[in-house]
């Protein structure tokens, strides 16, 4: 798969367990489908705007965060989601009238409730991405063409993937299953949604993706690539390797690195069988938009 | 020196303690951590049950631990015995269990519902989704599986694996989302029938809100959901009385696990002042996948050799040599920085990271090994 290909998708969902490098990931990904001319909004999961946000962080350090998409610059836009804005604009669009939307959610049962079911508020996250793509301009374009979406972790993924089906089995009827039906449409378009596991080149990573994969895939949502990240460098002869293992004692400095260099070529051996692409990120000492700037450089040779 | 794995604090914290919390983000090895610990535990003679949340398919495998059971399950004492570690000869076991919420569930309520109450919850779709509907599921019935195997007596010590979270403590404060969600009060908006004309009134609104935006359908669900409920809600309030006893008394420390990739020292500070805000057990900290220890190791440069292939080989590693110094430098600071942080009363110690993990119960073994000597 090229980077072009990938990025005819208008939604895509970066996942990985915990640690994995999802969000210098989403920051790569989104620089770099803004660098082919896409208007790309980047978006993460978030309670309160207050609170530091860490893709933000990597693409505009300077910036507060905010709740509809705010122009970064350079063709990449950024934006807070949260569900309870979701379940606002879906009540709104559901009631004949608005302010009966604004008066229920005034009604502290209503929200206590709200705030307590995940469902309703993992839907209000679906229903606010929907609309966000939807955002059309004035000639008829969209506002966004790639929604980059720097997932929380992957059990959470797999949980929100299946979501909409959760719904339509509890809500029967009524416009919530209208939209979790819309919801599992957009989902499941292998040509609008795609999504981006990632990983490290380590035994029990690389187990876990195969695991997330399987369970997207078993969830028919399409997976577009695998990005192991941290991969290290080697610099060695297969030969040189082997030499210095045998003469080197177990406990001496750059033991490990060439443990490291030995399991990462079999952890990503494991990943090769996959039908998935997967794409490699070299281990780096960098922090902050460095580590992104090094991200978008492997990238970019890895989808040549 | 400051790369030392194991102290004394730990193994007396293994041997005296009857719950054992271990908190931390995701991705740090929190399970991995825990099982050792209850493996070390095990090792001194006593009777653990690790309970866990959302384990790694390998490490699963490594417990022996099916995806789904109604009950704990032994750790096979012949795989260990096979690594040289023999159970048999202390008076120690390991069990493990992966928390099912559902199962937790359904037994609370069957436990403290009449039948007819249990069957009308147990059939509601509801029930079914109660997960993805109702926020702190998983936590309130790992505090609820906690409270009945505390209460059964059966085990000297239950090592808790929490679900991940982005605030180490956010396990203490979901089961308070949970009863928010079944709390009585908001059966009257729910229940038009009861309360005051105004309440009614209010519930009516709510009624016609839910109904239009979610369809007919579930606000009968929502009403035969909590309709069945009357009583049952007293019951569960008294058993989180009993975890929150449990977990905020001597018998209880709580650990936080954390790595040198993540913030690991206002994480640390965070996690302290939390628990004394709330009055809880503060023991210590588990530094994962520390390269504290290698700061002490030689470098290669020192096995200099006359063989052109290896000199070269040892060039080009010298650079790596004296990165991996660097780190491990690092790793140590952080480490004196969290035990300056855990202060006199507490402790922090650093898991190594293992070169060749090998097999992941081989691995489990290792690293129980070098936390407890």
């Amino acid at each position: 798969m090229t980077l072009e290909a990938l990025f005819t998708r208008r939604l895509l969902i970066v996942t990985g367990k915990g640690g994995t490098g999802k969000t210098v990931l989403s920051a790569a990904l989104a620089r770099l489908a803004a660098k082919r001319g896409k208007r790309v909004v980047a978006c993460e999961v978030g309670r309160d705007p207050g609170v530091p946000c860490p893709l933000l962080g990597l693409l505009a350090p300077e910036r507060r965060a905010t709740l509809e998409p705010q122009d970064l610059g350079g063709g990449v836009s950024h934006a807070l989601l949260r569900g309870e804005d979701g379940v606002r604009e879906f009540l709104g669009e559901a009631l004949p009238f608005r302010f009966m939307a604004d008066r229920a959610l005034k009604v502290d049962a209503v929200r206590r409730f709200i705030d307590a079911a995940p469902a309703f508020s993992e839907m209000g996250l679906l229903y606010r991405g929907m609309r966000l793509l939807d955002a059309k301009r004035r000639d008829g374009k969209p506002v966004h063409d790639v929604m980059i979406l720097d997932a929380p972790a992957s059990g959470h993924t797999l949980a929100f993937a299946a979501l909409p089906d959760t719904i339509v089995k509890v809500f029967t009827a009524g416009p919530i299953a209208k939209a979790a039906k819309a919801g599992i449409a957009m989902l499941r378009d292998t040509s609008v949604t795609t999504s981006v596991v990632a990983t490290l080149p380590e035994a029990l990573p690389v187990s876990e993706a195969l695991e997330l994969e399987a369970g997207l895939r078993a969830r028919s949502l399409h997976v577009g690539a695998i990005v192991a990240n941290q991969v290290p460098r080697d610099p060695f002869s297969l030969h040189e390797r082997e030499a210095l293992e045998r003469a080197l004692p177990h406990e001496v400095l750059g033991r490990r690195e060439l443990a490291r260099i030995s399991r990462a070529a079999v952890a990503l051996e494991r990943l090769d069988a996959l039908a998935v692409p997967v794409l490699r990120v070299n281990t780096s000492t960098a922090r902050g938009r460095a580590l992104v700037d090094e991200a978008c450089l492997n990238l970019d040779e890895a989808l040549a | 020196m400051s790369g030392t794995t194991s102290t004394p604090e730990l193994a007396s914290l293994l041997a005296t303690k009857r719950v054992l919390v271990l908190c931390g983000p995701g991705g740090v090895g929190k399970t991995t951590t825990s099982a050792a610990l209850g493996l070390a535990a095990a090792r001194s003679g006593r009777k653990v049950l690790v309970l866990t949340i959302d384990p790694a398919r390998r490490l699963a495998d490594a417990l022996g631990l099916p995806l789904s059971a109604p009950t704990p399950r032994a750790v096979p004492a012949e795989r260990l015995a096979a690594l040289g570690l023999d159970l048999g000869a202390t008076s120690g076991s390991l069990e493990a269990w992966m928390l099912d919420p559902r199962v937790v569930f359904e037994r609370v309520i069957r436990v403290l519902g009449t039948p007819e109450q249990t069957e009308k919850i147990l059939n509601t779709t509801l029930f079914g989704h109660l997960s993805e509907l109702a926020a702190g599921m998983l936590e309130y019935t790992a505090g609820e599986a906690l409270y009945s195997f505390a209460t059964e007596g059966r085990y000297d010590l239950i090592v808790l694996d929490t679900p991940p979270a982005r605030n180490a403590l956010d396990f203490l404060d979901a089961p308070e989302r949970l009863s928010s969600f079944l709390e009585e009060g908001i059966l009257k908006f729910f229940l038009p029938s009861e309360g005051s004309r105004f309440l009614a009134a209010a519930g009516k609104f709510v009624g016609g809100v839910f109904s239009r935006a979610f369809g007919d359908g579930f606000v009968s669900e929502l009403q035969v959901f909590f309709g069945a409920f009357g009583g049952i809600f007293g019951g569960m309030r008294k058993h989180s009385d009993g975890v929150a006893a449990l977990l905020g008394s001597d018998d209880a420390a709580f650990l936080l696990v954390t790595s040198p990739e993540e913030d690991a020292r206002r994480e640390a500070e965070v996690f302290r002042s939390e628990l004394d805000r709330r009055n809880m057990p503060f023991a210590g900290f588990v530094l994962n996948r520390s390269l504290a220890r290698l700061a002490s190791w030689p470098h290669p440069s020192s096995f200099a050799d006359s063989t052109p292939s290896l000199t070269s080989a040892l060039g080009i590693l010298a650079p790596i040599a004296d990165e991996e110094r660097r780190e491990a430098e690092c790793h140590a600071e952080l480490l004196a920085e969290l035990r300056a942080v855990a202060g006199e009363r507490g402790f922090a110690v650093a898991s190594p990271l293992l070169l060749d993990p090998g097999d992941a119960l081989a691995g489990l073994v290792t690293l129980s090994r070098e936390l407890v000597r």
